[in-house]
């Protein structure tokens, strides 16, 4: 059930931009830091010469979070845009299936979406660093580790992201949460390290990282299983 | 004797108190052409989503094709089509695309798209983005996606609002094309009874909330009283025979011409034939009967209205 209707979403983000989005992020960031270290790479080899690999990781990850505060509400605002739109829902709705299905496909399509921009991320950042001359021993742990650790600490935002985005029609509730968690969170730094906008960062370079992944796959599905139980139960206008 | 296939029981949705629809009993029968009619807001739409599982009732009970909504929602909805209000389609795809979109879901064959297409006469033009269709052809993709899974009952709502005449006609020779073609049961919903009129069987009008009338179209007819006047030389000395025939026939002169309200078909022949016998001479009789949007007016205008 799950699978037909995920297919059939595979389907209608279509050109919508959506693939774009997933892509020239990623793009983006690896392009940022081919300018950060292409302008200065004398210096920066210099003051790295140690560790080249993990400072270009580091210097990446420096973004992660903020690019996936974005990217989670756009991506599910763009995913819940489709039906809002033409006011698809009644339509989907009285097809023979049930809302907890359409509801895991549109969490699963935008799970699906950010992983694909976490994966280019890292063979992007690889390539980078092939490029600079930093060896061809690469760290692919660590190389995986920015790619998904943040992104797991992370899923609670994509829930309730796709939650409002799903249940409001008008959009701009859950693009300004998103936009200023994307913001805030930066500065959120200097508050505990439990603190929810905080959790990406320690997730990827905390010292009990384990800690902040597993509680962003574990509030990330509560938060889930609400959404779901919610939008099971509300009224289509 | 007769199946229901839509059948309401005490049907209330109610928003903040108010009731949007109210005690509604809805019986829909087998192969019928069911009209749902009702002015804008008398809670056509809110029934309609009722039936989809669109939205819960606030108390009452639902059932289709025998089965309680509540507990067989999937089984029933995949023996249903449906197009609610103005059309719900994705735009940047093509009719194909959108097509496809649903039959993913339903996963019915593929040729199904092809075949839906050349019922709604959008074969040529498929190929196209929707958001590019004129209305009547969303309209009409609309009830394509509709037909896609070959349901049993078909619910329409307002197919042809906002469509031209031509747009009108091609929608309604299609729904009536539906039962006898295609054994499907629909129910359509709409304002204008001229248009139901046309194809419906039987209809149910609801006002307010409440179903102010449900029966077929022809005892609908029926309730239209109907008068007969006569043109004749000398009115009031035929009023005075007329009175005078034992037939019981109560009539008045308005303007020089004999009215007679509500004479049956027998009476008629009975007082030509009197007033012949006795030297009158007739001009002209004739039938003046309420129209049908006469009687639905009174019917929906009834009670107390702002």
């Amino acid at each position: 059930m799950m699978l037909r209707a995920l297919s059939a979403d595979f389907l209608k983000i279509r050109k919508k931009g959506i693939w774009l989005l997933v892509f020239i992020a990623p793009i983006g960031l690896v392009a940022m830091q081919a300018l950060n270290f292409g302008l200065r790479l004398d210096y920066l080899m210099k003051q790295y010469a140690d560790d080249l690999w993990g400072a270009l990781i580091e210097n990446v990850s420096f973004f992660i979070p903020i690019a996936l505060y974005l990217g989670v509400t756009l991506v599910s605002s763009l995913v819940a845009g489709v039906e809002h739109q033409m006011s698809s829902w009644k339509q989907l709705l009285a097809l023979p299936i049930s809302r907890i299905s359409v509801f895991s496909a549109k969490f699963t399509l935008c799970f699906l979406l950010l992983c694909v921009s976490c994966l280019l991320l890292p063979i992007g950042t690889a390539l980078l660093g092939l490029l600079l001359g930093f060896g061809t021993e690469l760290p692919y742990l660590d190389l995986l580790r920015m790619g998904f650790a943040s992104f797991m600490a992370v899923l609670p935002m994509l829930a309730l992201q796709l939650w409002l985005s799903l249940t409001f029609r008008n959009q701009s509730l859950p693009v300004t949460l998103g936009v200023g968690a994307a913001v805030i969170s930066p500065f959120a730094l200097q508050l505990p390290e439990w603190f929810p906008l905080n959790w990406p960062v320690y997730a990827f370079n905390g010292p009990h990282a384990w800690w902040f992944i597993g509680a962003g796959i574990f509030c990330g599905l509560v938060i889930m299983i609400m959404g779901m139980l919610h939008f099971n139960r509300k009224d289509v206008d | 004797m007769n199946e229901w296939i839509i059948e309401t029981k005490g049907l209330t949705k109610k928003y903040r108190g108010r009731s949007a629809v109210d005690q509604l009993d809805l019986n829909i029968a087998k192969g019928d052409i069911y009209g749902f009619l009702g002015p804008n807001g008398a809670g056509k739409t809110t029934t309609i989503r009722m039936l989809l599982g669109l939205i819960q009732p606030t108390a009452g009970s639902i059932s289709i094709f025998g089965q309680e909504l509540n507990k067989h929602k999937l089984d029933i909805l995949r023996r249903i089509g449906s197009l609610v209000e103005y059309p719900s389609y994705y735009g940047h795809l093509s009719a194909v695309d959108n097509l496809e979109a649903i039959r993913r879901i339903l996963s019915v064959p593929k040729s199904r798209i092809d075949e839906v297409l050349e019922i709604v006469s959008l074969t040529s033009e498929s190929r196209r983005p929707v958001k590019g269709f004129s209305l009547g052809m969303k309209q009409r993709l609309g009830i394509a996606a509709a037909l896609l899974a070959n349901p049993e009952l078909l619910i329409l709502d307002e197919p042809t609002n906002g469509l031209d005449p031509s747009g009108i006609h091609e929608i309604r020779e299609l729904i009536k094309s539906m039962p006898a073609q295609y054994g499907i049961t629909v129910l359509v919903s709409s304002h204008l009874l001229s248009e139901v009129e046309l194809m419906a069987g039987r209809v149910g009008i609801i006002r307010e909330g409440r179903m102010v009338f449900q029966d077929t179209i022809r005892n609908l007819k029926e309730q239209a009283s109907s008068e007969i006047s006569l043109v004749v030389s000398d009115p009031e000395a035929a009023l005075w025979l007329a009175r005078d025939t034992g037939l019981g026939v109560a009539g008045t002169v308005k303007e020089g011409t004999l009215v007679f309200p509500g004479m049956t078909d027998k009476n008629v022949p009975s007082l030509v034939k009197r007033l012949v016998e006795n030297g009158h001479d007739i001009y002209r009789v004739e039938e003046h009967r309420k129209s049908l949007e006469d009687i639905f007016m009174q019917v929906i205008g009834d009670g107390d209205r702002l």
